[in-house]
């Protein structure tokens, strides 16, 4: 929106600008064609062989009124008590309170990657030799697939929560501190040259410059973060604890608990999505000056 | 503050080991409250000589005097306004303002005050809270003005403001830099290369070529200056003869390429 002088500034309406964060009605037109050709199939498998259907390729009402419900079964398995049980809140309790885990992991090992990740690209970012020093090991580290450190976190800190912490916050940091060096160096000079003509001090040019002006490109890293994170805790989990969504999906898979799983991927796509939104909310008004 | 310059130099390595020399030994003398233009072809050093009394360029030999005192780097004493949009983009239009101010401590009320009045100066009241984004090219050097006007630095430094601008919009933006120049005087260096806008804001016009001072022209134009000074015939004779110095320049750089 460029304005010219003569007229009365003009802003779009707050709404606008938020519906755009819902999806729209070919998007959602998008949605109901997956779930429906989910459905499909799931149907033909059926009729194919029913007796088997439902625990290869679980209808949605099968997912819904049988697997959702067993999930009781593990109501109370810390106090020993496990067997066969169909209880949707007992069911409920049990998802709630391991998904609670699982968002806890992933919060935690966000926020203290990315803020790690963020302050010291900072800290190396504008000096030469700094950067020159940090950047290859980091660079080295990137190249080992994350997921094959896991054995090494289980080894260092055994299936204790730290370890997966550690092990969360790790990887974002090392995806985070690449993004932030990138940001840094492409602040364009100029407005470093202005602040400085201002009287700005370094330290000012680093408030004031750097950090609101690298805040876009850091943006899109970010995002890309977010969405790996959650293979980044599910992995942990499955591998290295004893709660957490991650260690729901093990337990249905050692017991070849389909529909289990499905309703755990769900849950998954819920709060992923709930994540982005978020995000997405926050960012655009942190970004809001951007052409 | 006035301006002394003394010998000078500036030679910048080139890619094949060579030295390139941009500025040979300059030696000049700016009045308190002088409104000089530097004027030339492209490649004749005009910038890189703003660039050294701003301090964001080191010379290779040579200083600069502010008020007797030798340039050692960028300070805000010397207000720059750049070719590009320095301006943060960031930051509210009144923030952008502001941004000396809040460097320097001035208190929040009294820093939007003075931010406020300058916003005014250059018409931009109503879009104090704009992002740059939503100005258009015009109105974004103006709020560069503001900026540098309000952090009332003793020395003014334009590097080609108005060069990427409409000539209407030009022509008012020179009016309204000459309008809040007599309110506040400062030293003023400004690097064009527009002959009619050097003639238009100048006390002195130096020509450059080749990294030297090749020739002062004195304007004698009382102020304020008017747009219908320009089709006065004293106006076009200047006009005519930086117009030789500058097509001289072109000649001379074509026939040695």
């Amino acid at each position: 929106m460029s304005v010219a002088a003569g007229e009365t500034p003009a802003r779009p309406s707050r709404w606008r600008k938020w519906r755009q964060l819902l999806p729209n009605h070919w998007q959602i037109l998008g949605l109901v064609c997956l779930i429906v050709a989910y459905e499909a199939f799931a149907w033909w498998v059926f009729t194919d062989n029913p007796r088997r259907a439902d625990r290869m390729f679980p209808r949605i009402e099968y997912v819904a009124t049988v697997s959702f419900p067993e999930f009781a079964t593990y109501y109370g398995f810390d106090e020993g008590l496990l067997g066969y049980r169909q209880n949707v809140g007992q069911a409920l309790a049990v998802l709630f309170e391991n998904a609670l885990v699982t968002i806890r992991r992933l919060v935690i090992g966000l926020v203290a990657g990315i803020g790690l990740g963020i302050g010291v690209g900072l800290l190396v970012g504008m000096s030469r030799w700094a950067r020159d020093v940090v950047l290859p090991p980091v660079l080295l580290l990137r190249t080992i697939p994350i997921l094959a450190l896991i054995p090494l976190f289980m080894f260092w800190f055994g299936a204790r929560e730290i370890g997966i912490l550690i092990f969360v916050s790790f990887a974002v940091f090392s995806m985070m501190i690449v993004n932030t060096l990138e940001a840094i160096r492409n602040v364009p000079p100029i407005y470093q040259d202005y602040a400085r003509c201002m009287g700005a001090t370094r330290r000012q040019i680093y408030r004031t410059v750097i950090v609101p002006a690298i805040l876009p490109s850091l943006n899109g890293g970010i995002r890309v973060i977010l969405g790996l994170s959650f293979a980044i805790v599910l992995a942990g989990e499955l591998l290295a604890t004893d709660s957490g969504l991650g260690w729901l999906m093990i337990l249905s898979e050692r017991f070849f608990m389909i529909g289990r799983i499905v309703v755990i991927v769900v849950i998954f796509v819920i709060l992923s999505l709930i994540l982005n939104g978020l995000y997405l909310a926050a960012s655009r008004y942190v970004n809001r000056w951007v052409p | 503050m006035p301006i002394v310059l003394q010998g000078i130099e500036k030679s910048f390595a080139t890619p094949d080991g060579g030295q390139l020399q941009v500025l040979r030994g300059i030696d000049a003398e700016i009045a308190d409250e002088e409104f000089v233009v530097l004027i030339g072809a492209s490649g004749c050093g005009k910038s890189t000589l703003l660039n050294v009394v701003a301090g964001l360029i080191e010379p290779s030999g040579g200083q600069v005097l502010l008020d007797g005192e030798p340039v050692t780097g960028p300070g805000r004493d010397r207000g720059m306004v750049f070719q590009q949009d320095a301006i943060l983009m960031w930051r509210s239009v009144l923030r952008n303002v502001e941004y000396g101010l809040e460097l320097r401590g001035v208190p929040r009320a009294e820093r939007r005050r003075i931010a406020e009045d300058h916003l005014r100066l250059v018409g931009l009241e109503r879009f104090a809270d704009f992002f740059p984004k939503d100005l258009s090219g015009g109105m974004r050097k103006r709020v560069q003005i503001a900026a540098v006007f309000a952090n009332s630095p003793e020395v003014l430094l334009m590097d080609e403001p108005f060069g990427s601008l409409d000539y209407v919009t030009k022509v008012t933006l020179q009016q309204e830099l000459l309008r809040i120049w007599t309110q506040e005087r400062k030293t003023t260096l400004f690097v064009t290369h527009d002959i009619e806008e050097a003639t238009f804001l100048a006390d002195r016009i130096f020509v450059l070529r080749a990294g030297q001072i090749e020739k002062v022209i004195e304007v004698p134009f009382a102020r304020p200056r008017t747009v219908e000074m320009r089709t006065e015939p004293e106006f076009r004779e200047i006009l005519a003869s930086l117009w030789g110095e500058l097509a001289e320049d072109q000649e001379a750089a074509l026939s040695a390429a």
